[in-house]
């Protein structure tokens, strides 16, 4: 396994590019747990994440050469990414799935206590609930870490769009989740944060 | 950035806001999954089988319209008002360019056609001076119209055309008439 983290994605590029198809490897071992964390938060189906990701890197391998580098690679393949996850999720609308009859194909992390699990899979249903802009910007910032300007990039949008769709997301979320009866019981600690963020934000934007 | 933060407190509350949310919502995370090396190293061996059968397309150039432009195309048209408003600016930009250039061709055309028939005359008086006195009506006199020729046409003009335009008035001036005219120019 040649995972050489010396080497920079965009070395690799230009080598797979020249015809040494290996070097395409060393990019998919990178980068492939990522992205299917990221398409599973959108199609929530292991085998439909897993066709998602196929179908991303087989796209970014046969587009390879119109890749100028001008964002980075994981953002390129990211973007390819959330359009392919997009149009998976228009092809299967209607027949939604609940969260519940989730079925991974492998271990979850273990969850710890019944009230941490109804909490995770309530903010999982209203993220799912978001128009899908406001919800690609709040997963590529809360669980990927991304930067507004990845974000910008790979949702192919100005700055101030990117970090809009997230603020959105962020204020939609807690006025779903107040209105929450299962939440009431949530600490005050972790149910009080979004009321203190978005007090910080009103501050800084006044 | 961090400097800049450190002078603004509000922005650094907004920051640190943000983080306690961000930290907050990734331990509610119902995505959180681990995968296995095993999973991993299957999904991997079938990308790359997909890969060996698959070519990489040429670069098709101008395939799409630069980041940056498209960024400032998307920024400009974000607002509806400013989007139409901007479409309104181009098509009365276009009509005035259309406009304008019609009115320039028909101008030129206008003067080719006047030079051509004022050359035309012109000749028509070099060969038969009477004849054309007896063409010209109106009140413009033979003489006018042969000095407004002829001040059109002074750069090209020889003394004998000269002289044939205007007869006897020039007899007598010969030589000296056509060395004031040379002087002149």
């Amino acid at each position: 396994m040649n995972n050489d983290l010396t080497i920079t994605d965009l070395e690799l590029v230009e080598k797979v590019i020249g015809g040494d198809k290996r070097s395409y490897s060393t990019l998919v071992r990178r980068h492939q747990s990522g992205l299917i964390r990221l398409c599973l938060r959108f199609v929530k189906d292991m085998d439909a994440a897993e066709d998602v990701v196929q179908e991303s890197f087989i796209k970014a391998y046969e587009r390879l050469a119109s890749f100028e580098g001008r964002a980075s690679f994981k953002s390129w393949l990211y973007q390819i990414a959330v359009n392919t996850a997009k149009n998976k999720l228009r092809d299967r609308r209607g027949e939604m799935k609940d969260l519940e009859d989730v079925q991974l194909g492998v271990a979850a992390e273990a969850e710890s206590g019944l009230v941490h699990q109804a909490v995770s899979h309530l903010i999982a249903k209203h993220i799912e609930e978001l128009p899908f802009k406001q919800r690609t910007a709040l997963t590529l910032r809360i669980y990927e870490d991304l930067s507004f300007k990845e974000i910008a990039e790979i949702m192919e949008c100005p700055y101030d769009t990117a970090k809009a769709n997230y603020r959105h997301a962020l204020l939609k979320l807690r006025e779903e989740l107040s209105g929450e009866e299962d939440l009431k019981n949530w600490s005050e600690e972790v149910g009080g944060f979004f009321m203190e963020w978005t007090q910080k934000v009103a501050e800084a934007e006044a | 950035m961090k400097k800049e933060l450190e002078h603004h407190p509000i922005q650094l509350d907004e920051v640190q806001a943000e983080k306690l949310v961000k930290d907050r919502m990734k331990t509610m995370d119902p995505g959180k999954v681990d995968f296995s090396e095993v999973f991993m190293n299957q999904l991997h061996d079938k990308i790359m089988a997909q890969v060996e059968q698959t070519e990489i397309q040429p670069k098709v150039a101008n395939e799409k319209l630069p980041f940056r432009l498209r960024l400032w195309w998307q920024k400009s048209t974000a607002n509806k008002t400013t989007a139409l408003m901007m479409m309104a600016l181009v098509m009365v930009m276009s009509g005035a360019m259309v406009s304008k250039a019609t009115s320039q061709k028909a101008g030129a055309a206008a003067v080719s056609v006047a030079a051509a028939n004022e050359d035309a005359l012109l000749q028509e008086a070099l060969k038969s001076p009477e004849a054309f006195e007896d063409m010209i009506a109106g009140s413009l006199g033979q003489n006018d119209f042969l000095v407004d020729v002829a001040s059109r046409n002074f750069d090209h003009l020889n003394l004998n055309d000269f002289d044939t335009l205007f007869g006897t008035s020039t007899v007598g001036l010969s030589r000296g008439a056509s060395f004031n005219l040379e002087e002149t120019r």
